[in-house]
């Protein structure tokens, strides 16, 4: 029996930035029917982007457009705006006390004492470890509409940063539109669980993922030097068991940066092997499970993300 | 008055020509037949019969009401077909095969109390979400599974059941279905993990399961109904149910977002309905 759920994206024309989402199969992707057939064992929901950093070649999507709430993948946004600030000097120091904590990630969130220490290990702190104090110390000194004038930059179309009840109100809302039937569901479990959690996170599509992952590879974000700090930095990221877990071997290097809240697991990234474009990847999941610790999602996100960078390598 | 049962009653005249086997013909007495035709020609303002020593001849005026009437008749018929089709036809209900019996049961009181016909089609849950995504058809699954494009109810856990044998010859754990998802038997084995139920767990008819306990090549058999055993295993195999928030079924009613047909809205939603007051936690 068909499966009326494969991909709304599917592959579009080379250099396009995104997939065509009136394409209602798998545009001849392989790729794709593996996404679902892992997220299907999996019993995810999954949303994926991927392409070549430099726009060449095919887009490969699978419902690259809808809204997901994107967690810390806002970070990458958060370090580009701090390193634009006006006469911001990277290694100026700066004290986070004991009140500017925030819980999540690792690292000054899991400290307790007053810290010392520049701009730009605190960048590091919070790309390194997704360090939520970090990215909150970052963003008192940005702004938040910093964050939206590097999206904007990026040709991002459908990313904002907010709190987590509000960014899982707008996916569940998006998701929702349309639809019919009284009575409570499963997205009113989510929202209950997110009603009053005031942590940042954001609204972000698969599609935007790659549009900011492919600008900053092509420098079109930052200056070289900051370019390479925030690839660097993204490359030496804590959380190695979604996407680093799938090309553990020689040759092959990964910058990334992880989303997660309640059900949702994410990564974007740039899969770097040495001699070849990168190809940028994002894949954003969802379980049915709220808060348990699911080992075998993050594999699969690895999975996911081999079986695209996979095709995407072979199309040259 | 009911015209439309006036007019049958009349037709049986008719075509019997006689009031008496009229009468016997409908199950009545040939009184009550003879007022009915009566007041039939009362409110027609016609006569319609004539009674003669040998029985009843229809007249002019009987003859085209006797050709109206069979009209008449027809066109009520394909109204009632017609509504029958919609509103009396049972909306069906893909179950998957571990639904508990008594939550089916429940599922289908429930929604008839609500004035809703159910059939309960058992369909596994990897075949049900597909019929699910493909047609408007509201389905019970066993979580986990990929939620794109379904509406899904909260989550609903049932207590799931082990018996032991306490001599096996094997490490291997059955569990009953006749075709379990990936994705349920992956998250169920990791469970049964923490429980120290380890070993393979493999998916097999209930009484593939049992056949095997006795025997003792499966080390334990765990199932969403409670096992009822042979006298015979009684010394050899504990029966015990685990504990719900370690291990456990879980359900979802599910119906596509975009579903528009209001029998099957409803129905969805009571199933859901169902689900949140019947689960084990």
């Amino acid at each position: 029996m068909p499966d009326p759920s494969t991909p709304a994206g599917g592959t579009s024309a080379p250099g396009a930035p995104d997939p065509d989402p009136r394409d209602p199969g798998t545009g001849g992707s392989l790729a794709l029917g593996d996404v679902l057939r892992i997220a299907d064992r999996l019993g995810v929901d999954v949303a994926v982007a991927a392409a070549r950093a430099d726009g060449t070649g095919p887009v490969l999507g699978h419902r690259p457009l809808e809204p997901w709430p994107g967690a810390s993948l806002y970070k990458t946004l958060a370090a580009l705006a701090l390193l634009r600030v006006p006469g911001l000097d990277p290694s100026e120091r700066v004290t986070v006390t004991a009140a500017d904590r925030v819980p999540g990630g690792a690292g000054l969130s899991l400290l307790g004492d007053p810290v010392t220490l520049s701009w730009r290990d605190l960048l590091r702190s919070m790309l390194v470890g997704s360090d939520n104090t970090a990215a909150q110390v970052i963003l008192r000194r940005t702004g938040i509409p910093a964050l939206d004038a590097v999206a904007c930059d990026a040709g991002m179309t459908s990313t904002a940063v907010g709190t987590t009840a509000q960014t899982v109100a707008a996916a569940v809302s998006a998701r929702r539109a349309g639809g019919s039937g009284s009575g409570t569901d499963r997205d009113d479990s989510l929202l209950a669980e997110a009603a009053s959690d005031a942590v940042l996170g954001s609204t972000t599509t698969a599609s935007d993922q790659l549009r900011l992952l492919t600008a900053l590879w092509q420098g079109r974000l930052a200056g070289p030097a900051d370019t390479e700090l925030v690839i660097g930095t993204m490359g030496r990221l804590v959380q190695r068991s979604r996407i680093t877990s799938a090309f553990d071997h020689p040759g092959a290097r990964v910058a990334g940066r992880t989303g997660t809240w309640g059900p949702f697991r994410h990564e974007s990234a740039l899969v770097m092997h040495e001699g070849e474009v990168p190809i940028a990847v994002c894949v954003l999941t969802e379980s049915l499970e709220i808060g348990r610790l699911l080992p075998a999602v993050d594999d699969g996100i690895g999975e996911i993300a081999a079986a695209l960078v996979g095709e995407l390598r072979s199309s040259r | 008055m009911d015209l439309i049962r006036h007019l049958e009653l009349f037709e049986a005249v008719a075509s019997e020509g006689h009031f008496g086997r009229a009468a016997e013909r409908m199950g009545m007495a040939q009184p009550p037949m003879s007022q009915a035709i009566k007041r039939l020609e009362a409110e027609l303002g016609c006569v319609l019969l004539e009674r003669t020593s040998s029985g009843a001849v229809l007249t002019p005026a009987g003859e085209r009401v006797r050709e109206a009437a069979g009209r008449a008749r027809q066109a009520v018929a394909e109204v009632r077909a017609a509504a029958a089709d919609h509103a009396l036809a049972p909306v069906r209900l893909l179950v998957d095969p571990a639904l508990p019996a008594a939550w089916a049961a429940e599922i289908v009181r429930d929604a008839e109390s609500a004035g809703l016909a159910v059939d309960l089609e058992p369909v596994p849950t990897e075949e049900a979400l597909q019929r699910a995504r493909a047609a408007d058809l509201p389905a019970v699954v066993l979580a986990p599974f990929r939620a794109e494009g379904l509406r899904a109810s909260g989550a609903a856990p049932a207590r799931l059941w082990e018996a032991r044998h306490e001599a096996p010859r094997s490490t291997t754990t059955a569990l009953v279905h006749e075709k379990a998802s990936a994705a349920f038997l992956a998250r169920l084995a990791r469970e049964l993990r923490g429980l120290a139920v380890g070993g393979d767990l493999v998916p097999m008819p209930q009484a593939t399961a049992l056949g095997r306990l006795a025997a003792g090549r499966v080390h334990a058999v765990i199932s969403t109904e409670a096992p009822v055993l042979p006298e015979a295993l009684a010394g050899s195999v504990r029966v015990r149910s685990l504990p719900i928030g370690r291990a456990s079924a879980v359900f979802h009613a599910v119906l596509r977002r975009t579903a528009r047909d209001r029998a099957t809205v409803a129905v969805h939603a009571a199933a859901a309905a169902t689900l949140a007051r019947v689960h084990d936690a």
